[in-house]
């Protein structure tokens, strides 16, 4: 009798956990969702049935709209301008960090502590305090209004993915490197067949981090791209949302929605890495 | 700058105000979250994946446009309002005694990577700690009290003083959400040297704030460093 009551009793207990944390976990989600229904909502129903969200008459109208865009430029140039920046910058940030990370953590150098604080330093460091010099240095240079601003820094690494696959690599023996020395290989054919090969989940890991804050990046795109033709999502959503403009809220939710549609459907394939890379490092967000 | 600009003074009171509001509200909810999903129930990895979610998205153009239309004058939160039997036709984002708030909201929504490394700090808790405290007869507020806040206090140290620095730069939802209005209370510090270095294209001026903002985040990032033997010490086997 006391063992069936206790059954029933966390029973009970188990179930009062589903429902309050779905119940919670409801509420944190219903703004995306809203989202993504008003996008599907003609625009009279978005304000007269605000808190639904299921679409009365579901239509695709402010998808076709919405990608007109603005100043005769469609949302496709967007999209375009936003996958070759973030395509590029984490192809360059992964290579050239991976590089730095094996010095820094198998190649002894004179002053290698002093330089390891300094990359240590800039993980301090926000972009709003750099952002000056920086324009001024590239507007020498020519370079405003052009991608090479966003892309070329990153060939330079950053501290961030330096940091975690430097703790990656010296996870790992150095026995390995020693053994394959000894059979002749030379640093070089040491890093890319010794080790490469086992630096490929985390090198994935900071791929994903990497596409996915060039893909949000406002602040820097929105400084260095002034053009409307090379605008990215994040700016030219900005631009479209301005309250001077247009007000077709259907569109502006809708293509709102498409640009979340990358991150979250890398979010929901990749997840375990994200959550592990936050968890260990701690770091962003 | 220091002397002769109310507007900058009224731009770090700002930064101020929503840092301390908002950079708490998210730590706690964080922590609440994370010490509840700390169970080996079913389903848990899906709740955190839920409750992740908005962090993703979270700092984005995208969901600064929404975020405005929520608590506009036909937003949602006037709608609930109107739902529950409260007529209400205030535009939240353009009052100035609300607009800073539907931001501090906007954060505290967001507190995904805090709950996730509280989570790694909750797990690394030896649970013969809980077990023996309740031998001993304690209750469930006194072992939060005794066990869980001080073997996590090296990562609530870490967590605060991290949001802190991202709390005092922050800088889209304020340009997209309230531009700044009404009546400045959202000119935050990294917007407002955004608009003095590029819209105004007073460099050197912004370029003054950069440093006032570089010593005060050297400031900050110094008692990360100076605090670290507490909290590395405790990080055992899993060390930064």
């Amino acid at each position: 009798m006391a063992y069936a009551t206790s059954l029933l009793r966390r029973k009970l207990n188990t179930f009062l956990f589903h429902f309050l944390v779905s119940a919670f976990a409801f509420v944190m989600i219903y703004p995306i969702l809203w989202l993504a229904a008003s996008s599907f909502k003609p625009t009279g129903e978005i304000w007269t049935r605000v808190l639904s969200l299921i679409p009365e008459e579901p239509t695709l109208v402010n998808y076709i709209n919405g990608w007109q865009g603005f100043g005769g430029l469609t949302f496709g140039i967007f999209f375009k301008n936003s996958i070759i920046i973030s395509v590029l910058e984490t192809l360059f940030v992964i290579i050239s960090s991976t590089i730095v990370a094996y010095g820094f953590a198998r190649i002894d150098f004179p002053g290698k502590n002093i330089w390891f604080s300094c990359m240590l330093a800039t993980l301090m460091l926000p972009v709003q305090i750099k952002i000056i010099p920086q324009y001024i240095f590239f507007s020498y240079l020519k370079w405003i209004n052009t991608f090479l601003p966003l892309i070329v820094p990153k060939l330079f690494g950053e501290a961030f993915y330096i940091f975690m696959l430097m703790q990656f690599i010296r996870g790992i023996p150095r026995e390995l490197d020693e053994a394959a020395e000894i059979d002749g290989c030379g640093r070089l054919y040491t890093f890319t067949r010794i080790l490469l090969p086992l630096l490929k989940p985390p090198m994935f890991t900071a791929a994903i981090f990497s596409f996915y804050w060039s893909w949000g990046d406002f602040f820097t795109q929105l400084i260095y791209l002034n053009n409307p033709r090379l605008y990215t999502l994040s700016v030219a959503l900005r631009s479209f949302a301005d309250p001077g403009g247009m007000t077709d809220w259907g569109a502006i939710f809708a293509m709102s929605f498409l640009s979340l549609v990358p991150v979250l459907v890398l979010f929901v394939s990749f997840q375990r890495y994200l959550t592990q890379g936050i968890a260990s490092t701690g770091l962003k967000g | 700058m220091f002397t002769k600009d109310p507007r900058y003074w009224k731009s770090v009171y700002a930064t101020f105000y929503y840092a301390i509001a908002a950079v708490p509200l998210r730590l706690v909810v964080a922590l609440a979250v994370a010490m509840i999903l700390n169970t080996d129930r079913k389903g848990v990895s899906v709740y955190r994946a839920l409750y992740y979610a908005p962090s993703i998205v979270g700092s984005s153009v995208a969901v600064a446009v929404m975020w405005r239309q929520y608590f506009g004058t036909n937003g949602i939160l006037n709608a609930l309002l109107r739902a529950v039997g409260i007529p209400s036709n205030i535009s939240w984002t353009g009052d100035p005694r609300f607009a800073i708030w539907t931001l501090i909201l906007l954060a505290a929504w967001q507190f995904g990577s805090p709950m996730l490394v509280f989570l790694s700090g909750l797990k690394q808790i030896p649970n013969e700690l809980y077990e023996s405290a309740s031998i001993d007869g304690a209750g469930g507020l006194r072992k939060f009290v005794k066990i869980t806040l001080p073997l996590l206090s090296p990562v609530i140290l870490f967590n605060l003083v991290m949001q802190m620095i991202h709390g005092l730069i922050v800088f889209t939802p304020a340009l997209i959400i309230t531009r700044g209005q009404p009546l400045d209370t959202t000119n935050f510090y990294a917007l407002y040297l955004y608009r003095r270095g590029f819209e105004n294209f007073q460099m050197g001026y912004a370029s003054g704030m950069a440093w006032v903002l570089l010593v005060v985040i050297a400031l900050f990032t110094m008692l990360i460093f100076k605090t670290s033997s507490s909290w590395v010490f405790y990080e055992t086997g899993k060390g930064r």
